[in-house]
């Protein structure tokens, strides 16, 4: 799938391609299916991002995992001058936990030039390893609200426990046999989304559960 | 320990006595109900008043309160915690309504309002309506049928099972197959890891349809008369379509393609990692 132009396509949607470079990347869009249905799923976690509502969990549950990660985020963003641009795969593991960021409130925090948060995976400017920071953001939410829900799982009942528990390990499983597919085939954009997603629907899964711990108290 | 203690005790205590009650709503004013465990049944009818009938036990009382904006309903024990209920509410029409519980079957007929429904334990079930409608369960099925609009459900451990609707529809669950019968939407959100997903209905030109599984098999029955640009992706899954296809881009290994139908106008997408992928007409 990769050409001259893929690891531009952050650039095409950040609008920070030149009139002559966009004209060009447009017109091999046209061609390139392969390059306009990268665009699309980019396009789509971006989107997805974006579009969440910035509400905490009832309960502030999400407070505390949000002022730790709130400490990580802001040194990413501050040390920052150098450009730094995505690839496919990059994009789509920073955009799940930006997702993370974004749904948490602290978007703000990693913001660039007040853009939208779904954006900002994709033109913020780092230092460091951007999706390492973001990888680090993701398993630190998760262990976090893991940690929580262990804490408060008297307060569920033990067939609500197990549903918890049985659809944990269904997430589990099909990120581990993402992650296996990728080391086969690391520029699958599908893989790369697919693997974004589902480790989204894990933080999903748990805040979830942390409401349901916090509605029975 | 306590939630333990809560569902034995919905689970003991016969329901005793009967409320019956109509009270005036306000124009405007939203439904708001909130129980522990039993049943919420909602229907409509053409006054501007809500009648509710309670079956409850005898150491509960019914808790109704009005104003402008809400019509609230709750079950108060004089001590300890309330027992199950079963609540028939009729309402307005364009009521808007918001049910929540924990033990709790959900089940409304009719409101044409913005309706939200949440349980932990139980079904919810919806018939008919138009708006934004949100139907959440956590170990239920969620059943949503003859309706139009902005339609989210959802669940972890459960089918979701559309009919006859329209609008935008979103559905979500972990454990549990997602099916969608006779569908008009605008545009379709359909996603599992473990089930299968199906849909059947019209594509709009310029909707959007996405239906994906990590582990279950994808359905997408498409008229003749469709326009879209189909997307096609897996990793260890099969496709099969029932009829013949002219593939416009392949990736390695053949498990990621994309190819049109009519003028491409609607964008569809399924994805399944490792199940089959199945496109047939009706």
């Amino acid at each position: 799938m990769t050409d001259a132009w893929t690891d531009r396509l952050s650039e095409y949607l950040d609008q920070e391609l030149s009139a002559t470079e966009r004209e060009a990347l447009e017109a091999h869009l046209q061609q390139c299916g392969a390059c306009s249905q990268a665009l699309e799923e980019l396009r789509q976690v971006t989107e997805r991002a974006g579009a969440l509502e910035d509400r905490p969990p009832s309960g502030d549950l999400w407070s505390g995992i949000a002022t730790r990660m709130a400490a990580k985020s802001e040194t990413a963003s501050h040390a920052a001058r150098r450009r730094f641009t995505f690839t496919v795969p990059q994009l789509a593991a920073a955009a799940a936990a930006l997702v993370l960021l974004t749904a948490g409130g602290m978007s703000l925090a990693l913001q660039s030039g007040g853009q939208r948060g779904g954006q900002l995976a994709a033109s913020a400017q780092y230092t460091g390893e951007p999706v390492a920071v973001a990888a680090s953001a993701y398993d630190a939410a998760v262990a976090e609200l893991q940690r929580m829900l262990d804490e408060r799982r008297d307060q569920l009942d033990s067939a609500t426990i197990r549903v918890l528990e049985e659809n944990l390990a269904a997430i589990d499983h099909a990120i581990a046999e993402a992650r296996a597919a990728l080391v086969e085939d690391p520029s699958n954009a599908y893989l790369n989304k697919h693997l974004a997603t589902t480790m989204w629907r894990k933080v999903h899964l748990l805040r979830r559960a942390a409401t349901l711990t916090g509605e029975a108290t | 320990m306590l939630t333990h203690l809560i569902a034995a005790a919905l689970l003991s205590v016969p329901l005793a006595q009967q409320t019956d009650t109509v009270v005036a709503v306000a124009p405007g004013a939203r439904l708001d109900v909130h129980a522990l465990g039993g049943e919420v049944v909602v229907r409509t009818w053409d006054r501007s008043e809500m009648r509710v009938v309670a079956n409850h036990g005898s150491r509960d009382r019914l808790d109704i309160s009005t104003s402008s904006v809400v019509a609230r309903v709750r079950v108060k024990a004089y001590r300890g915690a309330p027992s199950a209920v079963d609540l028939e509410i009729t309402i307005p029409a364009g009521m808007d309504v918001d049910l929540g519980g924990t033990f709790l079957y959900i089940d409304i007929e009719g409101v044409t309002g913005e309706v939200t429904a949440e349980t932990v334990h139980g079904d919810v079930v919806l018939r008919g309506g138009s708006g934004v409608i949100n139907l959440q369960s956590t170990q239920g099925s969620v059943e949503c049928v003859d309706a139009e609009g902005r339609i989210s459900v959802g669940t972890m451990n459960g089918s979701l099972q559309l009919r006859n609707v329209a609008g935008e529809l979103t559905a979500e669950t972990v454990n549990g197959s997602i099916t969608v019968e006779r569908a008009s939407a605008r545009s379709a959100e359909l996603v599992t890891v473990n089930g299968r997903v199906a849909y059947q209905g019209t594509v709009q030109d310029g909707g959007r349809y996405m239906l994906s599984s990590h582990n279950g098999d994808i359905s997408f029955t498409v008229p003749q008369s469709t326009n879209a640009t189909m997307s096609v992706s897996s990793f260890s899954g099969e496709f099969v379509a029932d009829f013949p296809v002219t593939l416009t881009e392949t990736s390695a290994g053949g498990k990621r393609f994309s190819f049109v139908l009519g003028n491409g106008s609607a964008r569809v997408e399924l994805e399944s990692f490792g199940g089959t992928i199945h496109l047939q007409r009706p």
